[in-house]
């Protein structure tokens, strides 16, 4: 941050020159994954989704999630694509402005770009002993502060199916290693009406010394969800650190964050960051949004 | 060339304004809450309409009798500029209409497609060579209806030649229908996982009849700006001052063909009020 001078020199970077190296990133989402409709249609009213399966621009990823576990790129397909930074330089997004694309015009939400920093699938929502996760150390935001995880409901393929897994919510016990080095635990629920469908997330709390995450170590359930003979019966868990709200109010109405002219701070992009859009929609159903956001390096 | 805020300022009052002619009538029938609607022709009665021909927009060379409104740039000073850059805007809503509008550069079309053909259709594809944006990076693919096509929902996808020269297919998406039907509807179209532009469309398939054929294009074009018009009362100022203006400053060419993409909560999308261009 401190390599922006002031507002001219940050404009004049916008502009290109000072090695600014602008971004103009335009982004749409729509509520299909590889053309079905169906599939997308889980959301839930006041429900955070996952768009990282969603058509649009950036595409959608619908390859299953590594149980091993895997640190995610700027190249990862999914991922919003930005230009590298050069050697020396910080990359920084100076505004994000986002519009719902829904069809009635009471409609609004939530849109939070995140970068997501580790993602690991296969983690089952029938099985009641512990689930240790490997260790896949983090290279982006490493310290773990501002850190926030997830429970991502894992959909297989692109079946055209709402509800992925069991109807039961039970609780969900999780392991992690805060921004301290601390080993702390804490607790969510899972399965039922509202936490089992496609692309549901469910955010994971803290617990004790509150910095942020730097590692999952195990989940276990308190029951089984029950499983759904059709469906995948898992969910994935992601590590993200947030960037940029933008809240809409109505249908078709945009959203921004400017950093030029408005606070706090401005963002920082790691290095082959992979940035990503979770979803907060006031309605149940399909959605969609589209947007822009610009970069400059300092 | 801007280099402070100093600059941007100077700049900003040496201002050429042109006037944004968005959307003809009330109750336009092409209008939908929320969905996009290209409008690009302007305040005009003139209706949208397809020939089977492609076109190549640039301000400097077209004017087709169908066009009442290019949006185009009235320079005043030198002549070529060495510099053009967008440095604000002022929108006024009217009728309640709060909204979100996309200014692009509307670089080319290829039109005479029909929505009842369900063989592949390649009528005067593919669509000519970009005149901006050439190597198709951050270029972008719509499907824009321009005569009433039918009530039933299909699918649209097209095959493409990306920013990197391969060939992918659009994600299909929905087409036809109540809602992706009438005249000025502007149907964006999904790119192949990391594709990062389209230089080219070569061939395009409607996924079923919709019951009439009407008439659409295709068109490439380029995002510059986005500017929300969140107040319906007054007038939304937009620059790097104010804020509201989301885009990079950027010198843009003298050619650069306007159009905005109306993104409205209500069905009625009028809205009226000025680009600042400098011109150096």
């Amino acid at each position: 941050m401190a390599n922006i001078q002031g507002l001219s020199d940050l404009l004049s970077r916008s502009y290109g020159n000072l090695s600014g190296a602008p971004d103009n990133i335009f982004f749409f989402k729509i509520s299909s994954v590889s053309g079905n409709t169906g599939v997308a249609s889980g959301a839930v009213a006041g429900q955070p989704l996952s768009c990282w399966r969603y058509d649009g621009f950036p595409c959608g990823n619908v390859s299953s999630i590594p149980v091993s576990g895997e640190i995610p790129t700027n190249q990862t397909i999914g991922a919003l694509k930005f230009s590298d930074v050069s050697a020396g330089f910080d990359k920084y997004i100076i505004q994000f402005s986002v519009a719902p694309n829904l069809h009635t015009a009471a409609m609004g939400g939530t849109v939070l770009l995140y970068d997501r920093l580790y993602h690991r699938g296969g983690i089952s929502t029938t099985d009641t002993s512990v689930q240790l996760f490997s260790s896949v150390p983090l290279t982006r935001n490493v310290s773990g502060i501002g850190n926030f995880a997830f429970l991502e409901v894992a959909p297989s393929a692109t079946s055209n199916q709402v509800a992925w897994i069991g109807t039961t919510t039970v609780d969900a016990s999780c392991e992690y290693v805060n921004s301290l080095g601390q080993t702390c635990s804490s607790t969510t629920i899972i399965g039922g009406t509202n936490f089992r469908e496609a692309d549901r997330v469910v955010f994971l709390g803290t617990s004790g010394p509150v910095g942020g995450i730097r590692a999952i170590n195990k989940l276990r359930l308190s029951a089984s969800t029950g499983a759904v003979a059709t469906g995948s019966n898992t969910v994935n868990v992601v590590i993200g650190k947030p960037l940029a709200f933008a809240s809409m109010k109505y249908g078709g109405s945009a959203s921004w964050r400017d950093y030029i002219t408005g606070m706090p701070g401005i963002p920082e992009i790691e290095p082959n960051a992979c940035l990503a859009f979770i979803y907060y929609s006031n309605t149940t159903g399909g959605h969609g949004f589209l947007g822009m956001a610009t970069a400059i390096q300092a | 060339m801007i280099s402070s805020l100093t600059s941007y300022i100077n700049n900003y009052s040496d201002y050429n304004s042109i006037q944004v002619a968005i959307n003809s009538t009330a109750g336009d029938s092409g209008a939908l809450a929320s969905t996009h609607r290209a409008t690009w022709k302007g305040a005009t009665t003139t209706p949208y309409n397809a020939p089977a021909t492609s076109r190549i927009y640039s301000t400097s060379s077209f004017s087709p009798s169908d066009i009442a409104y290019p949006l185009p740039f009235n320079l005043s000073s030198n002549s070529p500029p060495s510099s053009i850059s967008i440095v604000g805007a002022r929108i006024n809503p009217q009728a309640q209409t709060i909204g979100t509008l996309i200014l692009c550069d509307r670089l080319v079309e290829t039109s005479g497609f029909n929505a009842t053909a369900t063989t592949p259709q390649n009528l005067n594809l593919p669509t000519p060579l970009l005149p901006r944006y050439t190597n198709g990076l951050g270029v972008f693919a719509a499907v824009e209806i321009g005569i009433l096509i039918g009530n039933t929902a299909f699918t649209v996808s097209c095959e493409y030649v990306g920013a990197d020269g391969t060939i992918g297919q659009t994600v299909p998406v929905t087409f036809g229908g109540p809602s992706n039907r009438s005249p000025g509807r502007f149907i964006l179209l999904p790119l192949r996982p990391g594709c990062t532009g389209v230089s080219a469309i070569t061939n395009l398939v409607v996924g079923g009849n919709t019951g009439i054929a009407g008439g659409f294009s295709v068109v490439l074009f380029k995002p510059l700006y986005m500017i929300p018009v969140c107040k319906v009362d007054n007038e939304i100022i937009c620059d790097y001052i104010s804020g509201n203006f989301i885009g990079r400053l950027q010198s843009i060419s003298p050619d650069t063909f306007f159009m905005f993409l109306g993104h409205s909560n209500s069905t009625d999308y009028r809205m009226y009020g000025s680009l600042f261009i400098n011109e150096e």
